[in-house]
């Protein structure tokens, strides 16, 4: 019998809620229980309360500077029946057994390990949180296991179910703690509900057809949020629930970032030594030993600050004292009364000594300078009787952080203490840039180092012992220049925070569309949520319900502006998703609104006739029947968003936030005429793009190419608008959505060109739904009156209303059935064109139309010669369509002079002999008076994002051709087909023409007639592979071929690597290749001269300078001229972007 | 004659013990759930039938003096183990060993004979729909109505001339047989603990020899499965009674405004 959703939008309906609060056993409802129940026989409800009320404003709205807003709110009020259960249990808080978790459980966690299950009953029901979690059996302590509860069933209850196919309960996190920055107060575990604030409450109308509820997969789905508050006035109960999207506004992420401190001091490593000599002998050696010292001339591996190093070192002296082996006696501390500080050698009774000290512990002293790495510092001074000083000759510092020295080839190692949050492994998930800077063997992320550098390091847990390896300043330029090695990285003497601060900050990279998905459904338990977008770590993602998101949002993302760009979004510390995004949603022009039960973006478009989705006239206002209303329309030029100003800041220095926040460049758009306008001065707009670098930072979206999308749609915010505030019937609610464009027939609004009232089909925007459906009010018979209102912004930065693009239709040249030939049948007058070209194939926009449909009889239009060897004189025809049908056009006069050998294309004819049909659409001005053809200002058509819109890099088999003159002229339509036209010139001069082609033949033979058991170079060359930057997602590859032979018919091998750097060794001979970023091999017995078949290689993880080298090995009896074909490809294309698993 | 019969709520573990010819003391377990005083004498006699057999209890609720009589054939006897068991219908003690019909002493909680014919604004037969319909119009005409709950409401239940013994607690000739016990009962919580504050009810009206219940349309016949509920609450005895004759304080009429069922 249908749905409740495709009643509501049909007309009346008889309905009622039921309401499901997460991880609560009773539904409430505001009819009666019984029939809930059984409406939700295939859940895991059972029973439901009556007497529920509700209270639902649902109230949204777009902006085009804030782009995730609020979604309204909803109260449920609940008068006591089946004895107050509802008031009982939303108010009993400290009844029922009660014990603590002891170890955390993630959302998958199938045992709950806790202090004492004693005084639960042997099955049932338990509650951590929000969340209620059903078990079979418990058991009590045995042995080192604590007291569990089995045959866990998770998230029971759940009122939205996770996004995985099949949909599974959705459960919560619950952790137990110890960090000393946490409250140290352990998840409860009750045998009674005792958290309310915070469930997910689930408000689902159901249409009542004879008393017989829809089932609850029938019913739609009318409010969805969280219980923000529960009052009791001393009649009901009222529950308070916060919509999705204000969840969703509010979420944090980054939450728990790994944090700690670096360990103090310098390390000293076994076989560092430390040697004093002074005028009465020589002492031992002080040794460092990785294991217990075993005498006094012993030291342990480790860290030592200065007051441990000055303390060993005096208990070294002594013993060598009362050994006999000195005859001074010696004293060391740091002298802090001058200017700058100085480590002090207190000496007396010898005339001279000699302290040899471990390179890194003279640094750390200040009797080495801070970088010098010779293994030892000699620290000496002589004199004559009585005490005297030695001060070293630098300031001590507090720390030398490289626990290494130079070992670890040249990068920074140190150790930590202090850890918090937990540690996310960024191996898999690093931006391509970074790949060549790690090994994926280990277990890699990008910190922030001392407040000050950013550093990619691989983090290492041996026992307790945490350390950071193998560190080395991030290949991403989000800090400032950091020029010094990070081997030398000290922290001064003074500097006296309580530790040395190093935190994880966390790199997403994906295309938009795939950050969004992770971002939203990501719960921290991998795979929780949804099979492939729940791959963050906990707190990195918002943990949206998968229920709330499904397919229909992630459509949605990926019919976003821009979704195939790669954003690279560093989290520095906890951020609102608001603060995370909102920057590149509004670039973007796209926003997040809740519509027909789940989430989705949208994005801004201009309004169009052809865009509208319905028409809004009288027939669809609506107010309470007994209410006194004239059905006025409502109007009013606002300014509320006009923006003329428009200052984006960008590229983000995350060490300086003190600064504007970090962001270290802006740049700023105007609208200068409508500043002028404006009187001279018009209001600015800041935008902040975390995500956003500059064009070298070779990460995220390019600034440059998401400004140009923004500047496409500014005019609509930069001049004034209209905004029409109308009723709408409650059937409506459910068939508009925000940014929806529709039609509006309205006598009642003024006409912006006659400035009449009486309007008709004038395109707008929907920016702002707000609707109740009344009902039943607690107390009272008369049930309260449903209302419903929308917003409706209309553009007036032109006179005359904006349009799309002028149709296309190319005749098919291919067609030659029957009397067709290359498309035409000179009998019939009949074109046969191609189906889709350029109009939508019906998967995003229905109904589905044919290019050639888009020319019904009458219409009056010009087919075109394409790719004219001469642009000036291209052939043509002006007819009149005589009747259409599907993908044939039938022409009233025909086309004389067919050429077979030719393509066509069918487009309007010029303005003034289009019909007024017709010139709905977009025709052209000339530059001389901005006038179509001398009689009115063009249509000022503009950037309308969306999944139709022309991608750029799509491969086409149409292929590329020059317009002729005719389709640039004075009245002439604007239309889609040239448009592509010259877009995929374009494309091919960037993708192919541009590409690099770097055959490399030799006149001299290289062989291989020396190195027998191995490869030999034979010749390498550096080639240049451009600027462009290229990701996972967007590619090129290059073509190689040699030309060798083997020399004596024996099996040869020929490799070509493409490698980052140029090959060194000490001989030709297994040279090692300077970062092999793709390598293809050959093999031949062939005496006679071939190319070899061609392998393409993937060349995107070239340098940043561009450069690449060549290297061609060759094994024993090869022979080779070099590289036949090394062509680079177009540049490829895929949505195989990295998902994590 | 006409009357009110509130619900209340038998907990678990509720026993009595019975001794008759075929042996005893016997405890009888009777079940959880929501009783009218009449469903709960019923309920009773059966449970006792029962268990304790032979099966020759008997009981009745006298619909004049508002009593509930208990017996069984020869000798036989009755303690409330659960001693609200006995209060709520009546019997202030335990039933000792005899062979004779035994009355309770008080009158049955819950139970409200007013002595007086019922009148009310509606058919007592029906059960009067009231729905939460509601519709908006268009400026062309065109209507969309949306609802879907629906409830039942009577209006204006009168008692025109009711005792005072039968109104007021001080005047009672019967212990609890005023509306003013009935109300501390069922409508206040300040009573019998087995009922709640607001519990629901079934009135009763005479229909010629006898009585019927009010609503009775609904359920094909049974009337309204949970009774019905005073909304507004009755929060004093003053709200709902007055002088029948304002010289005179021996005769009252009380009236109920407002009462709704969910059905």
């Amino acid at each position: 019998m249908g749905t409740t959703l495709t009643a509501k939008n049909a007309g009346s309906i008889a309905s009622v809620f039921v309401i499901a609060i997460e991880g609560y056993e009773f539904l409430l409802t505001t009819g009666l229980p019984a029939a809930a129940v059984t409406a939700w026989a295939v859940t895991d409800w059972t029973q439901a309360l009556g007497g529920a009320y509700v209270d639902l404003d649902n109230e949204q709205s777009i902006d085009p500077y804030a782009p995730i807003g609020g979604g309204g709110k909803c109260v449920i009020r609940v008068v006591p029946t089946a004895g107050d259960r509802f008031g009982i249990d939303t108010h009993r808080k400290f009844s029922g057994a009660e014990t603590q978790l002891v170890e955390s459980i993630h959302r998958g966690t199938g045992t709950l390990k806790v202090l004492s299950t004693a005084a639960f009953d042997a099955s049932g029901y338990v509650y951590i949180g929000t969340e209620c979690i059903s078990y079979t059996g418990k058991t009590s302590t045995v042995g080192a296991v604590p007291p569990t509860f089995t045959g866990v069933s998770r998230g029971r209850f759940s009122p939205f179910k996770t996004g995985r196919i099949p949909e599974t309960n959705y459960a919560h996190d619950h952790r137990v703690t110890l960090d000393p920055n946490s409250v140290l107060l352990q998840p409860v575990v009750s045998s009674l509900p005792r958290v309310w604030r915070g469930r997910w409450v689930a408000i689902y109308e159901h249409r009542v057809v004879d008393g017989v509820l829809d089932t609850h997969a029938e019913a739609h789905l009318a409010f969805a949020g969280r219980v923000v508050d529960i009052e009791d006035d001393g009649k009901a109960v009222s529950v308070e629930c916060e919509h999705v999207l204000d969840v969703v506004q509010s979420a944090t992420v980054g939450r728990q970032l790994w944090s700690a401190n670096v360990k103090d001091g310098v390390y000293l490593k076994e076989f560092n030594s430390f040697l004093m000599i002074d005028s009465g002998g020589q002492a031992e050696r002080l040794w460092v030993v990785s294991g217990t010292p075993a005498s006094a001339y012993e030291m342990t591996q480790g860290y030592y600050t200065n007051e441990d190093l000055h303390a060993r070192i005096e208990a070294y002296w002594a013993q060598a004292l009362i050994d006999g082996d000195l005859t001074g006696s010696y004293s060391i501390y740091v002298d802090e009364s001058g200017d700058s500080p100085r480590t002090v050698i207190h000496w007396s009774v010898s005339t001279s000594f000699t302290f040899i000290v471990p390179d890194l512990a003279a640094q750390l002293m200040g009797f080495g300078e801070l970088g010098n790495n010779f293994g030892s510092v000699w620290v000496n001074d002589s004199g004559n009787g009585g005490a005297r000083d030695f001060l070293s000759n630098f300031p001590p510092v507090r720390s030398i952080v490289d626990k290494s020295g130079i070992i670890d080839n040249g990068r920074l190692s140190f150790e930590v203490t202090d850890e918090r949050g937990t540690f996310i492994s960024q191996t898999d998930s690093l931006p391509a840039v970074f790949d060549s800077s790690i090994d994926p063997t280990r277990t890699w992320g990008l910190f922030l180092f001392d407040g000050n550098v950013t550093i990619l390091a691989a983090y290492t847990v041996t026992g307790t012992t945490i350390e950071l390896k193998n560190a080395k300043l991030s290949p991403v330029n989000i800090g400032p220049a950091y020029n010094d090695d990070l081997t030398s990285y000290s922290v001064p003497w003074d500097d006296a925070s309580p530790g040395i601060p190093v935190r994880q900050i966390l790199v997403l990279s994906a295309p938009t569309a795939s950050f969004l998905k992770l971002i939203t459904y990501s719960t921290g338990t991998v795979g929780h949520n949804h099979e492939s977008f729940d791959a963050l770590e906990l707190g990195a993602g918002l943990a949206i319900p998968g229920s709330l998101l499904g397919s229909t949002f992630e459509a949605s993302c990926d019919a976003l502006p821009g979704a195939t760009e790669s954003v690279v979004s560093i989290i520095d510390k906890t951020t609102t998703l608001k603060d995370l995004i909102e920057g590149d949603l509004i670039l973007r022009r796209a926003f997040l609104n809740w519509h027909n039960g789940t989430l989705r973006f949208g994005s801004w478009r201009v309004p169009t006739r052809d865009a509208a989705t319905i028409t809004l006239d009288e027939s669809n206002k609506a107010t309470p029947a007994d209410t006194t209303d004239d059905h006025r329309t409502h109007s009013r030029e606002s300014t509320e968003w006009q923006r003329p100003i428009a200052r984006i800041y960008y590229d983000r220095d995350i060490t300086d936030l003190s600064t504007n926040d970090g962001y270290r460049s802006t740049v700023t758009l105007e609208d200068s005429t409508a500043v002028d306008d404006m009187g001279g001065s018009g209001p600015l707009v800041t935008i902040k793009v975390r995500n956003a670098f500059g064009e070298d930072a070779g990460v995220g979206a390019n600034i440059k190419s998401l400004i140009a999308n923004f500047l496409a749609t500014m005019p609509m915010f930069s001049r004034p608008g209209r905004i029409l505030t109308r009723t709408i019937t409650p059937t409506l609610v459910e068939q508009i959505a925000l940014g929806d464009i529709v039609l509006v027939t309205d006598n009642t609004v003024r006409d912006s060109i006659t400035g009449i009232r009486s309007v008709e089909e004038v395109p707008a925007v929907v920016v702002r739904k707000s609707d109740t459906p009344g009902g039943g009010v607690e107390g009272q018979d008369k049930a309260s009156d449903p209302t419903a209102t929308v917003e409706l912004f209309v553009t007036s930065f032109s006179a005359r209303p904006e349009a799309n693009y002028a149709p296309t239709a190319d005749v098919d040249d291919t067609y030659d059935a029957g009397d067709f030939d290359a498309g035409y049948n000179s009998l019939t007058k009949v074109l046969r064109c191609y189906g889709y070209r350029y109009g939508d194939d019906g998967s995003v926009i229905a109904p589905l139309f044919a290019d050639a449909e888009y020319f019904p009889a009458g219409s009056r239009v010009r087919v075109t010669e394409r790719d004219p060897l001469d642009g000036t004189t291209p052939q043509y025809w002006d007819d009149i369509v005589a009747s259409q049908s599907v993908d044939d056009i039938t022409l009233t006069t025909g086309l004389s002079g067919w050429d077979s050998t030719k393509a066509y294309r069918v487009t309007p004819d010029t303005y003034g002999d289009s019909t007024t049909a017709q010139r709905l659409k977009s025709y052209q001005a000339d530059t001389a008076d901005a006038l179509i053809e001398n009689t009115g200002a063009p249509y000022l058509y503009s950037g309308t994002f969306g999944a139709a819109q022309y991608a750029e890099n799509m491969n086409s088999t149409i292929g590329i051709e020059l317009p002729p003159d005719l389709h640039g002229t004075d009245g002439a339509g604007r239309d889609v087909g040239t448009e592509q036209a010259l877009q995929r010139t374009l494309d091919n001069f960037a993708d192919d023409k541009s590409a690099i082609s770097l055959p490399a033949l030799s006149n001299v033979v290289m062989t291989n007639t020396t190195f027998v058991n191995g490869w030999k170079l034979l010749s390498y060359t550096p080639i240049f592979l451009g600027t462009e930057l290229l990701s996972s997602d967007v590619w090129r590859e290059l073509a190689l071929a040699p030309f060798y032979r083997s020399s004596d018919g024996s099996t040869v091998q020929l490799r070509v690597s493409l490698c980052r750097n140029s090959p060194s060794g000490a001989t030709v001979n297994t040279v090692s290749l300077g970062g092999i970023l793709d390598s293809a091999t050959w093999s031949t017995t062939n005496t006679n001269w071939e190319v070899g078949t061609t392998i393409e290689v993937d060349c995107r993880r070239k340098a940043f300078s561009g450069r690449a080298w060549i290297v061609i090995e060759g094994t024993y009896k090869v022979e080779t001229r070099g590289l036949a074909l090394c062509q680079e490809s177009e540049r490829l294309y895929t949505n195989n972007w990295w998902v994590p698993i | 004659m006409s009357r009110l019969e509130a619900f209340f709520t038998v907990p678990a573990a509720t026993t009595v013990s019975a001794t008759n010819s075929g042996g005893g003391p016997t405890s009888v377990s009777l079940t959880a759930g929501d009783y009218t005083p009449t469903l709960f004498v019923a309920h009773l006699v059966a449970r006792l039938n029962a268990v304790r057999t032979p099966a020759n209890w008997s009981g009745s609720l006298s619909s004049t003096t508002g009593l509930v009589t208990l017996n069984c054939t020869g000798t036989w006897a009755l303690t409330f183990t659960t001693a609200a068991a006995g209060t709520v219908i009546g019997f202030a003690s335990n039933i000792g060993s005899g062979a004779v019909a035994v009355a309770g002493t008080q009158n049955a909680r819950g139970l409200w004979l007013p002595a007086c014919t019922l009148t009310m604004q509606g058919d007592p037969i029906s059960a009067p729909e009231v729905t939460d319909t509601r519709t908006v119009e268009t400026p062309q005409g065109g209507t969309v109505t949306l609802g879907g709950t629906c409830k039942y409401v009577h209006r204006g239940l009168r008692w025109s001339h009711v005792a005072r013994d039968r109104v007021m607690f001080g005047a009672e000739t019967t212990v609890y047989a005023s509306l003013q016990s009935w109300l501390r009962d069922t409508q206040w919580g300040r009573g019998h603990a087995w009922f709640t504050p607001g519990s629901k009810f079934q009135p009763y009206w005479s229909n010629g020899a006898t009585h019927a219940i009010v609503g009775s349309d609904l359920n094909a016949g049974a009337g309204a499965t949970y009774g019905w509920s005073c909304a507004p609450a009755i929060s004093s005895l003053e709200q709902v009674t007055k002088r029948a004759d304002e010289s005179w304080i021996g005769m009252l009429s009380v009236e109920l405004s407002r009462i709704t069922s969910e059905g």
